[in-house]
């Protein structure tokens, strides 16, 4: 057979360098080039991550068997000989930017595969890849210097799971700056300053959170074919949101992501809820960071702390039966001396003119007595309030040092109203958390009575630097308005805001790090739009836009002119859906001779074919079957055209 | 009869049988033993929790009047100081009833018990109850606890030891002696103590009364004065349930089947496809109500029906009702106080259901000139009276009220009613070869569901679905 020139390029070689210009003949397979051509450099060096890259034709001859004569090769081939996996920047869910190797050769899916197994994320398929929004370039941007975090020494032995040493994997452990690596994707980031937020992209409506959806990379592609060069900024984030056997134990990482991404979500108001919501949400952020603080890590406990806690655990049983009610008793004691104290009392009924009276107040189990004077504290109380299931509110106002508690108290005829004045902080802080724990039916003996006291306090101490306008702000403070969206920067002051999250903290306050990042991400899952996607679509017959909202069980039709849900179908009912690729149409059938067709407007048909496939796909999954991820049934429900 | 139910509060008495029995049997024990310095430690704590014990019990026995009178939130001294009068009103055969009620539960743990030791323990139980005053102060009739003390005969010290704190812990259980009203105009009495919740107080009743322990069986409160009524829910403590309620209380508790009891396990659709015609979802097979609960139930978080929709709500102390636009959260029941708009910055939390329970109502067209008879009330379970802090909403028709009820439930207990609602499938099914009783949820009920785990699915997965999309479509394959 007839040789004939073929030239590539080499790009380690650099860009200068000409093309190495190998002599071949058709019949020669993709292998023998690449092995002529290595020679060729005259370069020791490993090779076996390097592939040729077709540049005309947006194609990787990754099949080493086939010959030039099958891909269909000629001289004028435009080849580029360069390793697969290629450094990336890549925006992770809380906003950090990491740069790391992934693979430009292979579909998306196993691009985002590869990435979560090296930041140790379980289920990569609920993830995926999408362009950024482009930031708003200011004349002087300072901020362009931002820290990467670099993980592009990471090799790329895929095949074997990395160890764990430490509950971290185990190339995290190679030097300070990886470990400070795993810190930042493994423990949550503090609230972000009132400014960030407010410069950040917000959708105003359900149009605007639909072009986000229009950036997904198609998960059948290489990033090569979709123009993602090396060194490109993508975003890495959860895209089904269908999250399966979610672990606190093996899922630091993935758990410390998701809440990042639902905590901006929220901030960034792209998914809406109510005042009272974005109060408990505020608290919970304030708390999750207070306590990742203080618990430098969410330590996913491994094999030796296991042994520890079940150790402790028998120990606690066995001392259970001995001592430990006679100890709580003990304990009891203690706090009971401590929670004997004036206080100026109120009931603003009776006595409205009259205004608040000083007694002699005593807490007991969940009841609190009052007398005329310490002296007559022995005798009879002039009465005794049960606190148990009263709601305790507090009313405080630091710099006018009002410390006030309101109780509300059900009693037969309805609730009672009652005021305690506090003297002072310290007073305030425990007579606070007594009645709060009082009112959950538990009594100073609690262990949880000093905790209750340190996070009034701490509230209290942050309602003193807010009040102190533009003091300067150390890390130890957090404003309130880092933990609310824009809208109520608008409505309240960051003094306002304080009580309100207070009000809603007191029922987080005891929460484990782990429990309140769960417990985060479960309201943020009880939210009536949460999980949806959306897309502008053109449905057939129409001559107006509508909104097609994508769901982990069902699709909705939002009717933009009324503004709200015209209609639903759920994926159970299905039968089938296709694609026409040629008029970029979906067509989908329902049981009961349901048909529906649209055209996409914001999205690629193939993102909204995806989103389709992928929730289906998400909904087979079972543990029976959770080692292995199913990615051919993947790629068989979300492909199209060049589909495996 | 004044009072339907009697409200017996052994508190400190049962405590004094068991701590004047100790001292006595403890004593000797750590005087011959002294080098067993746990024993001693131990000792000197039973002898510290005593004495804590003794001064929490002085207020409850010292004076009740004054607490009930005053606050009636104290509810240790509930029915406390007219016991007499109580058990003396108690009907013969309804004190039969108890006696021997008592007899099958007193020392449960103890199956060596089960003889005259029994009825010992029974009677020293009653024993105290009739001369309170005098109880406090003499030892109890210490034969009839001593014989049922030796019979179990601990093996070691520290079994005697640890039994004899069992036993305090046991003293401390408040216990009450409620009169339950059947459907068919009977009525049954129980002692139930405080541990017990109302599923296993409904587990009870099937053993005596031999119903066919379906799961719609329930106990119910009713409150006359409000002419308002709530199934307890299973997993409810009864004796914490009932010391909401004051002295001499209209308030009664009936067992009865309330067939929508679990309609939004049964019947899903009609809670998460509220939307749709209730023609089309009629037919909905049942995978497709499986797939529903899982998918609202299944995983770490309880999906709340996503209703919105008029309600009428009753001005405070009008007698007016207003429509206004209501939503159900899972973060609580909203509304739009004023204004035609629905965003979300409208809303306004109306309440939360964290201190309300939801009732249903009786005829309140005519007691509140309501706009229909079907209307529901969310309050404070303490309160027992009209007042400014009770929520009156009414709904256009019986099956609003329904979607409204049950989807509260839906978001004030989450997870746990599913619990709930598998264990009554589990015992329905449990007793089908026993009773005949042809359970009409049988056919309705999922195949008894496994244990849940808290977020991964463990039903039966689905098969992947066979209808894929032809992947290769250069052809055309629009429809």
């Amino acid at each position: 057979m007839a040789s004939w020139d073929l030239a590539v390029t080499v790009e380690d070689l650099g860009s200068d360098a000409p093309a190495v210009t190998l002599s071949v003949a058709s019949d020669l397979h993709v292998g023998g080039v690449i092995l002529k051509l290595v020679e060729k450099t005259q370069i020791k060096r490993d090779w076996s991550d390097h592939a040729i890259w077709w540049e005309q034709k947006q194609q990787w001859l990754l099949r080493t068997a086939w010959t030039l004569e099958k891909y269909g090769i000629h001289a004028d081939a435009r080849l580029l000989f360069m390793p697969q996996h290629k450094p990336l920047k890549l925006g992770l869910p809380n906003g950090k930017t990491l740069r790391l190797k992934a693979c430009f050769s292979r579909p998306v899916f196993q691009t985002v595969m590869g990435i979560c197994k090296i930041l140790d994320i379980r289920h990569p398929e609920e993830l995926s890849l999408l362009r950024p929004i482009e930031e708003k370039k200011k004349k002087k941007d300072k901020d362009s210097a931002e820290e990467i975090y670099d993980l592009t020494e990471v090799p790329l032995s895929s095949a074997s799971r990395p160890l764990l040493y430490d509950g971290m994997p185990a190339h995290f452990a190679d030097s300070p700056e990886m470990e400070a690596v795993y810190k930042m994707l493994s423990v949550t980031q503090p609230p972000p300053a009132p400014e960030v937020i407010a410069k950040q992209y917000r959708p105003a409506s359900v149009v605007d959170k639909a072009h986000i959806n229009g950036r997904w990379l198609d998960s059948s592609r290489c990033l090569m074919q979709q123009g993602i060069q090396e060194n490109d900024r993508v975003w890495l984030r959860f895209k089904y949101f269908s999250f399966y056997d979610m672990d606190p134990k093996y899922d630091v990482v993935r758990l410390t992501q998701l809440y990042e991404q639902a905590r901006w979500a929220i901030l960034l108001e792209d998914i809406d809820c109510t005042e009272e919501e974005m109060m408990l949400f505020g608290a919970l952020q304030y708390h999750i960071s207070k306590v990742s603080q203080s618990e430098p890590q969410m330590v996913s406990s491994n094999a030796a702390m296991d042994d520890l806690d079940s150790a402790l655990q028998s120990l606690e049983v066995k001392l259970e039966g001995e001592s430990s009610s006679a100890s709580d008793m003990l304990v009891g004691h203690i706090g009971l001396d401590n929670m004997r104290n004036m206080i100026s009392y109120f009931r603003p009924k009776r006595l409205t003119l009259k205004g608040y009276k000083q007694y002699w107040f005593k807490f007991q189990d969940t009841s609190i007595s009052y007398f005329k004077s310490k002296e007559e504290s022995i005798g009879e109380p002039i009465q005794q309030i049960n606190l148990k299931g009263c709601e305790v509110a507090p009313d405080v106002n630091v710099t006018a040092q009002k410390f006030l508690i309101r109780l509300l108290i059900p009693a037969p005829e309805g609730m009672n109203e009652v005021y305690l004045r506090c003297e002072n902080e310290e007073q305030y802080a425990q007579w606070m958390a007594g009645c709060r724990l009082a009112s959950k039916g538990k009594t100073l003996a609690d262990s949880s009575f000093q905790n209750e006291i340190q996070s009034i306090r701490s509230f209290l101490a942050m309602q003193k630097k807010s009040s102190h306008g533009n003091a300067p702000t150390n890390d130890e403070s957090i404003n309130t308005h880092s933990l609310v969206s824009p809208r109520y920067h608008k409505k309240y002051k960051a003094k306002q805001l304080t009580p309100r999250i207070l009000d809603a903290y007191q029922n987080v306050a005891q929460l484990s790090l782990t429990d309140a990042v769960m417990r985060f991400l479960q309201i943020w899952q009880a939210l009536p739009d949460f999980g949806l996607s959306y897309v502008v679509v053109r449905f057939k017959g129409s001559r107006k836009d509508e909104v097609l909202g994508i769901a982990p069980n069902r699709l909705i039709r939002i009717d933009l002119a009324v503004g709200d849900v015209v209609k639903t179908w759920r994926y159970n009912n299905m039968k089938q859906w296709n694609v026409n690729w040629d008029i970029r149409q979906m067509a989908i059938e329902f049981e009961g001779n349901i048909n529906i067709a649209f055209g996409c407007v914001t999205a690629d048909c193939k993102i909204v074919h995806e989103f389709i496939g992928g929730y289906i796909f998400m909904s087979t999954r079972s543990r029976a079957k959770s080692d292995t991820l199913n990615e051919e049934l993947f790629h068989k429900l979300t492909g199209g055209h060049e589909a495996l | 009869m004044q009072s339907h139910m009697f409200l017996v509060v052994f508190y400190g008495l049962t405590f004094e049988r068991f701590s004047t029995h100790t001292h006595s049997m403890m004593l000797p024990r750590v005087n011959e033993t002294d080098k067993m310095d746990d024993i001693d430690t131990m000792f000197s704590h039973l002898l510290g929790e005593m004495d804590t014990l003794s001064q929490s019990l002085m207020p409850a026995a010292d004076s009740p009047e004054v607490d009930a009178g005053s606050q009636g939130n104290c509810p240790i001294s509930i029915g406390f100081s007219d016991l007499n009068e109580s058990l003396n009103e108690m009907e013969d055969q309804d004190l039969d009833a108890l006696v021997a009620d008592l007899e099958s539960t007193s020392d449960g743990h103890d199956p060596g018990d089960q003889g005259a030791g029994s009825l010992a323990a029974a009677s020293a139980t009653l024993g105290p109850a009739w001369e309170p005053k005098a109880a406090a102060t003499l030892p109890p009739p210490s034969n009839s606890v001593e014989s049922s003390e030796e019979m179990v005969e601990p093996q070691t010290k520290a079994d005697r030891i640890h039994l004899a704190l069992e036993k305090l812990k046991e003293a401390k259980v408040r216990k009450l002696i409620v009169k339950l009203l059947m459907s068919d105009g009977s009525s049954k009495t129980l002692m139930v103590d405080e541990r017990q919740t109302v599923r296993e107080v409904l587990d009870k009743l099937f053993e005596k009364t031999h119903c066919d322990c379906g799961i719609d069986w329930s106990l119910c409160e009713t409150n006359s004065e409000l002419q308002i009524e709530r199934g307890f829910e299973d997993h409810e403590h009864l004796v914490e349930l009932l010391s909401a309620w004051t002295r001499f209380s209209e308030n009664k508790i009936y067992f009865l089947s309330r067939p929508q009891r679990y309609l939004m396990f049964t019947e899903p659709q009609l809670f998460y496809m509220w939307k749709k015609k209730t023609a089309c979802l009629s037919g909905i097979k049942e995978e497709a109500k499986q797939l529903l609960i899982k998918e609202h139930f299944g995983g770490s978080t309880v999906i709340v029906p996503d209703l919105e929709g008029k309600l009428y709500l009753k001005e405070d102390g009008k007698k007016l009702w207003k429509p206004h636009y209501f939503m159900l959260r899972a973060s609580g029941l909203y509304y739009v106080p004023k204004g035609k708009t629905r965003a979300i910055s409208d809303l306004v939390c109306f309440v939360r259901f964290e201190k309300v329970n939801i009732y249903t109502t009786k005829n309140y067209k005519h007691k509140y000139k309501a706009p229909s008879d079907f209307c529901f009330v969310l309050k404070h379970p303490c309160i027992q009276r009209e007042s400014l802090y009770v929520r009156f909403l009414c709904c256009d028709d019986k099956h609003t009220l329904s979607l409204w009820v049950n989807s509260i439930r839906i978001a004030k207990y989450g997870t746990v009613l599913f619990e709930n609602y598998q264990t009554a499938v589990k015992k329905a099914s449990g007793s089908q070869p026993l009773h005949f009783a042809a359970d009409r949820y049988n056919s309705a009920a999922p195949n008894p569901a496994p244990p849940k785990t808290t977020n991964v699915e463990d039903y039966p997965h689905e098969p992947p679905p066979d209808f894929i999309p032809p992947p290769p479509p250069s052809q055309n394959t629009h429809v």
